[in-house]
């Protein structure tokens, strides 16, 4: 398989990492195990590998990044405990907060979302006014929010 | 803004993937946002047209 990230692409989200992350992040990739082209009916996750082979070439670029691949099938309480009920689907992590996630691959014209989620919560401060930040810590229920996207 | 605030909780869905995600949530353009499975918008967010609907969310 090809790689998704050339040398300059490489280099210019390495020298984001380093001028923009803060914190260590955990990216959890649930997802179906690589079958290298064997068709097993129920387990069909086109974009299972490439996706993995994405947040490998991508946890490569910073230190703070750790990646952890678990098959969705085998670790079932792992999964379960993440709310997560597709594959692939990312989890961003920092300590024990994970209230971030991905389901499909990001890539593309996707890719700024993976790149700014990891930066995000690495940093822990988006560029959000004081007026928003006020309204977040006010919060008493909780909130999900759900992005349709579609890559281009 | 769920890094700011842990009663936050935000999913981005590549709606190609996952189509029968779409038809529950009724996707027929994108960006669709949807907020507590309810309010939903199309088209880029700014931030306080997001802090809007968050609100409208919790009254």
């Amino acid at each position: 398989m090809t790689q998704f990230l050339n040398q300059s692409d490489s280099d210019f989200v390495k020298s984001r990492f380093e001028e923009e992350m803060v914190h260590d992040v955990r990216l959890t990739l649930f997802t179906e195990p690589d079958l290298k082209g064997l068709l097993v009916p129920g387990m069909d996750c086109e974009t299972c590998a490439p996706t993995q082979q994405l947040l490998e070439e991508v946890s490569l670029l910073s230190e703070k990044i750790q990646l952890d691949v678990v098959n969705h099938r085998e670790d079932r309480e792992l999964t379960e405990s993440y709310g997560v009920a597709r594959v692939p689907t990312i989890v961003f992590s920092r300590d024990d907060e994970s209230n971030v996630k991905y389901l499909g691959i990001p890539a593309g014209t996707e890719f700024p979302v993976l790149l700014e989620a990891i930066i995000n919560v690495s940093s822990g401060s988006p560029a959000l006014s004081e007026e928003t930040i006020s309204f977040l810590s006010s919060l008493e229920e909780e909130i999900s929010i759900k992005v349709f996207v579609t890559p281009n | 803004m769920a890094v700011t605030s842990g009663k936050i909780d935000a999913e981005v869905i590549e709606v190609q993937e996952f189509p029968e995600l779409g038809r529950t949530f009724g996707v027929r353009g994108v960006p669709l946002t949807v907020i507590n499975g309810s309010i939903s918008f199309t088209g880029a967010a700014n931030e306080q047209m997001l802090v809007e609907h968050l609100k409208s969310a919790v009254e």
